[in-house]
């Protein structure tokens, strides 16, 4: 039979460090049933046994404040595991045994691992694990995950089955202190044995605590009839959180009296933490660094974007190859300039998601990131959220997919939901190709004063969706303000951070074909005529028919078409304006020439320039980039939130205010122009 | 004496959390409870407020802080 043990700690705590020194390249990342959040599995193999690791989320505690810590409650309760190893940073051992204490009570075999032993050498701490095992009963480690040479003990621990779950005795007569008769009146209407490896001890804490998952695991075995019972007792029970964690630090003292010696001095801030967390100088470090992070994206993803961009030049050729072959034009339509073009786009963006994963990763890894979430908490509150809410917007100015993955930090779904919502008027870095050619085409250096003007309608747009979203998504228990620890700064793991770059790039590009692959057929069949003239084909009708209604918003048939082009890839919108007007290709054939031959821009500028007003390019560049973002972002928000009718509800929201916006452009340009 | 009002680089000792359930939940989970000792080491208008308790630097909402009532230790 093989075993399986799961790795139990607070963020920081050293848990993937340990996970990836055990499993190697032995692993797996998933999604928790049913939550977007991230399953790592693994094993590796002990004297001729197979033994499986999972590394739990790392949260703070057991409470069930979030997804995370829902997830790791029930897969510790699902008893899947043999051990739970959890882990404490003995340089703040008090603190982070915190998930020690919030697990006694539950019977299920564990063992403690006192990491970053070294670190607490020399802040001078001595720390007699032996003495805080016979307290525990339950085997107590001391240990360094970066060093995999005093692994052997941990090891041989691990592969002997442990039995014994933590002594929660002493934790039993906190509570009995704190609360008098209330423990024992509790405990009385519980099940005498408690729920399953859940003791009347853990239980009448997380009731006291009012969990509402405990409440209702609670009701449900003990029927409503005792259960109002039960609760006539804890209404009468206030300020239970705070109650129960002085206990359960009251027993964290008691484990660690005459365990620890601490000579060392406090808190030593580095002159840079001063600066990064200053009122003046915070702001503009934050920035230059997240800029430098920004370009260091961009960096990092150039192999795979030039790759994807190289792809697409070969369609010419294959097309060729295939009309000799005597091949349908549909067919070689669909296939050469719909899928193949479809997957370049897909691998150049990829390649920026990898890129900003690894510089954002980074940032987050050496205790960077909580330092730009301090620094700007002033910032989001104002449009609902919270410091942590800043990573989104920032790596959106790559990309929005980027973006809404970055939102995973935040601690609640309508946070997150309410930061994709707002990191939506964000342009991501393909706008600014099309916004930046049209725009001087037309207005010479006075794209400048366009810039502008875009800037101050997005400051508007963001304040007028977060009071739309905001009222509707963030109730006041959901406006939660910060509380944030900001670590000790940390040497980077580049090998775990360039591992986890090409996970986060694999599933965006997973995602990115089907839909961008779905998108561009039904394009290229639409646009196809025979002639090859774009106006004969069944799109270039339909626009024709529709235009008086789209001149309203300033848009012809054929800047229409391109605005609704641009949803599958931004930078698409030049390639369909390039076709639509020069009538001799089909639209996708156009995207892909565009995206493999950017430069070339004569052609298109020419006839831009005859066949626009001013007015309708404003009007265009304004419907262009107040627009939702492309459909890979869509499909990457769907499946962050998990919610088709928010994330549609958005969707069509920006729809409209793009619209909004460019018939207001185009309305008032008419008057100037 | 609430938590905004304490002066940076003194020391003080948590009386009391209040707010909601939820709050004191998370609160608790960094450490913070009632006898806590802690440093201000940031205090300032407009950021959240600094402090290090339980040999941990914390980063905490004003108008959460307002929730917390303390007294100084000298």
């Amino acid at each position: 039979m093989s075993s399986a043990i799961a790795l139990l700690g607070q963020p920081n705590s050293g848990k993937s460090t340990l996970f990836n020194a055990l499993t190697g390249a032995h692993q797996h990342v998933g999604n928790w049933p049913g939550k977007t959040v991230e399953k790592n599995e693994g094993s590796f193999d002990y004297e001729g046994k197979k033994i499986k690791v999972i590394d739990l989320p790392g949260t703070y505690s057991l409470a069930a404040n979030s997804d995370e810590e829902i997830v790791t409650r029930d897969y510790i309760a699902g008893q899947e595991a043999d051990t739970v190893c959890i882990l404490a940073d003995s340089s703040q051992l008090e603190r982070s045994l915190f998930m020690l204490a919030d697990y006694a009570g539950i019977r299920v075999p564990a063992l403690l691992l006192l990491n970053m032993m070294d670190v607490a050498k020399v802040q001078g701490k001595n720390i007699d694990a032996k003495k805080i095992s016979k307290k525990l009963g339950i085997s107590v480690i001391p240990f360094v995950a970066q060093d995999k040479k005093n692994y052997n003990e941990f090891l041989s621990t691990v592969s002997a089955k442990q039995k014994a779950y933590p002594d929660y005795s002493v934790l039993e007569e906190e509570y009995k202190k704190e609360f008098g008769e209330k423990y024992a009146d509790v405990c009385r209407i519980l099940p005498e044995n408690g729920i399953g490896v859940y003791s009347p001890c853990w239980l009448f804490a997380k009731l006291v605590e009012k969990d509402p998952v405990a409440m209702q695991l609670v009701e449900d075995k003990i029927g409503s009839g005792k259960y109002s019972e039960l609760n006539k007792i804890l209404s009468g029970i206030k300020d239970g959180s705070s109650r129960t964690g002085s206990c359960k630090f009251a027993w964290i003292d008691a484990i660690l009296e005459g365990s620890v010696k601490d000579s060392g001095s406090g808190l030593l801030r580095s002159k840079f933490d001063r600066i990064a967390t200053s009122k003046r100088w915070g702001k503009p470090l934050a920035i230059a660094i997240m800029l430098g992070a920004l370009i260091l994206s961009i960096i990092f993803g150039i192999p795979f974007m030039m790759l994807g961009s190289y792809i697409p030049g070969l369609a010419a050729p294959v097309a060729d190859a295939l009309l000799e072959a005597g091949a349908h034009p549909l067919l070689v339509t669909v296939l050469c300039d719909g899928i193949w073009t479809a997957v370049g786009f897909a691998l150049a963006m990829s390649g920026y998601i990898f890129g900003a994963s690894i510089a954002f990763g980074l940032l987050e890894e050496v205790g960077y990131m909580a330092r730009i979430s301090y620094v700007f908490d002033n910032t989001m509150r104002k449009l609902g959220l919270h410091g942590k809410a800043v990573m989104p917007f920032i790596c959106s100015f790559g990309c929005n997919i980027a973006g809404s993955s970055g939102t995973r930090v935040l601690d609640t779904w309508s946070q997150r939901m309410t930061a994709i919502a707002l990191s939506w008027v964000v342009p991501c870095g393909s706008t600014w190709g099309v916004v930046g050619l049209i725009g001087s085409v037309f207005f010479g250096p006075g794209v400048i004063v366009v810039i502008l003007l875009m800037f101050a309608i997005s400051a508007l747009h963001l304040f007028i969706t977060s009071k739309v979203f905001g009222r509707k998504l963030l109730k006041p228990s959901d406006r939660t303000g910060i509380i944030m620890e900001l670590p000790p700064y940390h040497k980077p793991r580049w090998g775990a951070l360039a591992k986890h770059g090409l996970i986060k790039m694999k599933e965006a590009l997973k995602r990115a074909l089907i839909v961008i692959t779905l998108i561009s057929v039904a394009l290229s069949l639409l646009s196809y005529s025979e002639s090859g003239d774009f106006t004969e084909s069944i799109l270039g009708r339909i626009g024709e028919a529709i235009e008086p209604v789209t001149m309203f918003f300033g848009l012809r048939c054929q800047t229409f078409i391109a605005w609704i082009g641009s949803m599958m890839a931004k930078e698409g919108a030049l390639g369909v304006l390039a076709s639509t007007f020069s009538r001799d290709s089909s639209v996708m054939h156009a995207l892909a020439t565009m995206k493999s031959n950017p430069v070339d821009n004569t052609a298109l500028v020419d006839l831009l320039k005859t066949a626009l007003t001013k007015p309708e390019a404003l009007s265009f560049l304004f419907a262009f980039y107040f627009n939702m973002p492309c459909l890979m972002a869509l499909s990457a928000t769907l499946h962050e939130t998990r919610s088709k009718k928010w994330t549609f509800l958005v969707a069509g929201y920006y729809v409209v205010m793009s619209l909004l916006i460019a018939a207001i452009v185009y309305h008032v340009a008419c008057l100037i122009f | 004496m609430n938590l905004t009002e304490a002066k940076e680089g003194t020391r003080g000792r948590i009386r009391s959390v209040g707010g909601t359930p939820e709050y004191q939940r998370r609160i608790t989970s960094v450490g913070l409870t009632p006898g806590c000792v802690f440093n201000v080491i940031q205090n300032r208008t407009k950021q959240p407020v600094l402090i290090y308790a339980r040999n941990t630097q914390i980063a905490l909402d004003r108008s959460d802080c307002e929730k917390i009532e303390t007294e100084v230790v000298s």
